[in-house]
């Protein structure tokens, strides 16, 4: 019974952390393309969203370069993955676009800030209808076991 | 005498009164200066005038909304399949494929192979740009991945069947807690500058923004 109840507890300690998430709606209502928002797990924030409504590259090439672009705070003690979406909607609530972005590649350290453009290549031409918008924080701390390796030399 | 002269002295009196508005507009000037003055004036407003129609024309013909139907689903793929139903007007995704994905273990990459695969016929007469986006949420109204993909280049053939993979790299984490998803279709047809509302097709189902 002892070596069953030790068992489980060394699993729960070795199980990788679960992605924790945090979603908000905001209304659109950017100031030359900017907007301060207020989203947060623990100590890592998003709070700020700069949204560049964009246009098609012209010619037979139909995407567009409409993008956001945000800006991520790792105010906490461990470094973390990080993924954001954005989805706009209109009043109707018909969503005129969406896209994600994130932490491509390691970690996002602790203390560190990180920006991430989120592009909006193919449904971009009702956007100037936004009236609301969704944004979602996914944050994946790292495991403990190689977050000291991870510690900024400050 | 005093007959004939009281008509001048009105004629007089106007064309003083006139004078005397033109110099409350502009007090000092005369001859050479108010011709050149109303001249400025008159073209002035003729300015304002055409500008006020190039503005209309630009909004006439500035680029379309196009068209754009949004539908929320319930998650309910059967090894990742789930027939769907969104149109405007002849332009229908009928299909979409999830595939959850994975990331490289051992890797540095963060990146995940998660997306969906959406399936658009162009059954209409014109050929169209196509864009799709696909924002899916769990229980709680999260959004659990979200994407787009669509018209790279030219256009959709009219008749013409093809598929688009809208990828979830980065926010998909917790995909296996999906509850439904919308999907929004954009079109506009070839050699359209202004978009057309979609009487012919079933109004789209407004989305309810969780």
């Amino acid at each position: 019974m002892r070596k069953a109840a030790l068992f489980a507890a060394a699993a729960c300690l070795a199980a990788p952390l679960l992605a924790q998430q945090a979603t908000k709606k905001f209304d659109y209502k950017p100031v030359d393309g900017i907007q301060t928002i207020s989203l947060a797990i623990d100590q890592v924030k998003v709070s700020q969203i700069v949204f560049k409504p964009g246009k098609t590259v012209g010619g037979p090439v139909r995407r567009s370069d409409a993008e956001c672009v945000i800006r991520i705070d790792n105010d906490g003690p461990v470094a973390v993955q990080t993924g954001v979406a954005v989805a706009l909607f209109d009043e109707s609530g018909n969503l005129v676009a969406a896209g994600s972005g994130g932490t491509r590649a390691g970690w996002l350290a602790a203390g560190e800030h990180d920006t991430s453009a989120i592009r909006f290549p193919f449904v971009y031409r009702n956007m100037d209808k936004a009236k609301t918008f969704l944004v979602t924080l996914e944050v994946q701390p790292k495991p403990p076991r190689d977050a000291a390796a991870s510690a900024p030399a400050h | 005498m005093d007959a004939g002269a009281a008509p001048a002295q009105t004629q007089q009196r106007t064309d003083r009164d006139g004078l005397l508005h033109c110099k409350r507009l502009r007090a000092g000037a005369s001859g050479l200066a108010d011709v050149v003055f109303f001249f400025a004036v008159e073209v002035g407003m003729r300015i304002r005038a055409f500008l006020l129609m190039g503005v209309c024309a630009a909004a006439l013909a500035s680029p379309a909304s196009g068209q754009v139907a949004t539908k929320k689903f319930p998650w309910q793929p059967v090894g990742g399949v789930q027939n769907i139903d969104v149109s405007t007007e002849s332009v229908v995704v009928g299909q979409v494929v999830f595939d959850m994905g994975s990331t490289l273990k051992g890797t540095p990459l963060r990146k995940s192979s998660a997306n969906v695969r959406v399936r658009i016929d162009n059954n209409s007469e014109v050929d169209e740009e196509v864009g799709v986006a696909v924002v899916v949420f769990d229980a709680e109204g999260n959004v659990v991945a979200a994407g787009s993909n669509g018209t790279k280049w030219g256009y959709l053939n009219k008749g013409a069947r093809t598929y688009y993979d809208i990828d979830f790299p980065y926010v998909y984490r917790r995909l296996d807690n999906a509850a439904n998803f919308i999907v929004t279709l954009e079109t506009r047809a070839k050699g359209t500058k202004s978009s057309k509302p979609t009487s012919d097709a079933p109004a789209p189902e407004p989305t309810p923004v969780p």
